[in-house]
């Protein structure tokens, strides 16, 4: 019943359909809390890893952040959207993970080898759009950005992952993070220049690696 | 415009969020300076870069713990709400179950209750109930019957008004009313003798029932032809 009602509203407000979700969750209703994973488990795990660059964080990260939005929706008072409260639970779970990471990493062992890569069957067809050389540039352009990322100072980097790759409007970004406008505008801005600095660097070190003649005989 | 005002500038123009006034000095200043329009094109190209930045799909693992995480929440917000809320869960639950069960067999039940009434329709009308209530009054139509009053000779024979009766013998067919006396007469068979005129004047009747209560009703009265022609 309650998932034929958010269709019913899919092209209405979002506001209306966060007050509605927020009020069925609050009743205990189950297309509630589908309806809310379908929504926002995705883009929660995309923030959580690209804030954090390990899969493993990542994944205890979003965990611990719809904990916490299904134990603590009672105390959401729609001041802000849902999607920025969310991001704003992921931001701070992210950066407690981090913190914590931080001091206890170094003492683990991990166990598992190869991290767990889900495939769809979508990626194991083939895709004529693109060719191989695409995608492999393509993974490594992504595997270039995400080092960088992992580089530049994290408070900078939420900024620009909220901005860039969320696509949040500065406004939305200033509620996450907790900060004023012009907090926000300054960090955006600092973060890119520090992002392009890294990657320029890092570009640069590629490229005088490659540029190594080779010695003919 | 400097270079150091353009690049506090720079990350708000690439987001369209500069005013038209700054907008024009910004696109004043990069028409002039090379190094800055430089910067911009390779910080729009990051951002391009970071937008189209493959978006990493959410591990299977990931989703099913997030699927059974959900769950156990939301048994145990069921579990802490009020009465009406758990109610309500279980009226669901139920109704669910009952339609899970009853989505096979709807169409049979209702096929093998359409066919019962339509059988059952069939054969009420051939179906007889007899029922035979000791002590309680006759409720279908009884012929009446007579007793004749100081009557001396041979009684004469009563008979229902369908019966068969020999063509020798006399018939008078009288109809009598609620209260047993004889209302009218006709002779059916054979003459009206003074046996027959002394039968009308004297006899009396038990009144025929209808439903329980007296009623008007004929009645045949045969009298044997031989007696009369023995008189004779």
């Amino acid at each position: 019943m309650a998932a034929v009602i958010f269709d019913l509203n899919g092209d209405g407000s979002a506001e209306g359909d966060d007050h509605l979700l927020v009020e069925s969750l609050r009743n205990g209703s189950e297309q509630a809390y589908e309806e809310l994973l379908a929504r926002f488990q995705q883009p929660v795990y995309t923030v959580a890893l690209r804030l954090l660059t390990n899969q493993a964080e990542a994944c205890d990260v979003v965990q611990e952040v719809f904990l916490k939005v299904f134990r603590h929706i009672d105390h959401f008072r729609g001041q802000s959207s849902l999607k920025t409260w969310i991001y704003r639970i992921t931001v701070n779970e992210a950066h407690n993970a981090r913190r914590w990471f931080s001091r206890h990493r170094s003492r683990e062992v991990d166990l598992d080898t190869e991290p767990e890569e889900y495939r769809d069957w979508r990626e194991t067809i083939a895709d004529g759009g693109r060719s191989p050389f695409e995608v492999a540039l393509n993974h490594e352009h992504a595997g270039i950005i995400q080092s960088a990322l992992e580089r530049i100072n994290p408070v900078f980097r939420e900024a620009v992952v909220l901005r860039d790759i969320t696509d949040l409007s500065y406004e939305e970004i200033a509620l996450v993070l907790g900060v004023s406008l012009g907090t926000v505008k300054s960090r955006i801005l600092r973060g890119r220049e520090a992002l392009r600095e890294q990657l320029t660097a890092g570009l640069q070190a590629r490229h005088a690696l490659r540029l190594v003649p080779t010695t003919a005989e | 415009m400097s270079c150091e005002n353009f690049e506090e500038r720079i990350s708000s123009h690439l987001d369209g969020l500069l005013e038209a006034g700054e907008r024009e000095d910004v696109l004043a200043h990069l028409e002039g300076c090379r190094d800055c329009g430089a910067r911009l094109k390779s910080l729009g190209e990051l951002r391009a870069r970071l937008r189209r930045l493959e978006e990493p799909r959410i591990p299977r693992a990931l989703a099913v713990r997030l699927r059974v995480l959900a769950s156990h929440e939301h048994a145990r917000r069921v579990a802490r709400a009020t009465w009406s809320t758990r109610i309500a869960s279980w009226k669901a639950a139920t109704r669910l179950n009952f339609e899970n069960l009853m989505r096979p067999v709807a169409l049979p039940v209702a096929g093998g209750v359409l066919s019962a009434l339509l059988l059952f329709g069939a054969l009420v009308p051939t179906l007889i109930f007899p029922h035979q209530i000791a002590g309680d009054s006759p409720i279908s139509f009884t012929d009446p019957d007579g007793t004749v009053v100081n009557w001396t000779g041979d009684r004469p024979r009563l008979e229902p008004v369908g019966a068969e009766v020999p063509s020798d013998e006399n018939v008078l067919e009288l109809t009598i009313d609620d209260e047993g006396l004889i209302a009218d007469y006709a002779v059916r068979q054979g003459q009206l003798t003074p046996e027959m005129l002394t039968f009308i004047r004297f006899s009396q009747f038990t009144p025929a029932m209808f439903f329980g209560k007296p009623t008007w009703g004929k009645k045949l009265v045969v009298f044997p032809r031989h007696r009369r022609s023995a008189r004779g």
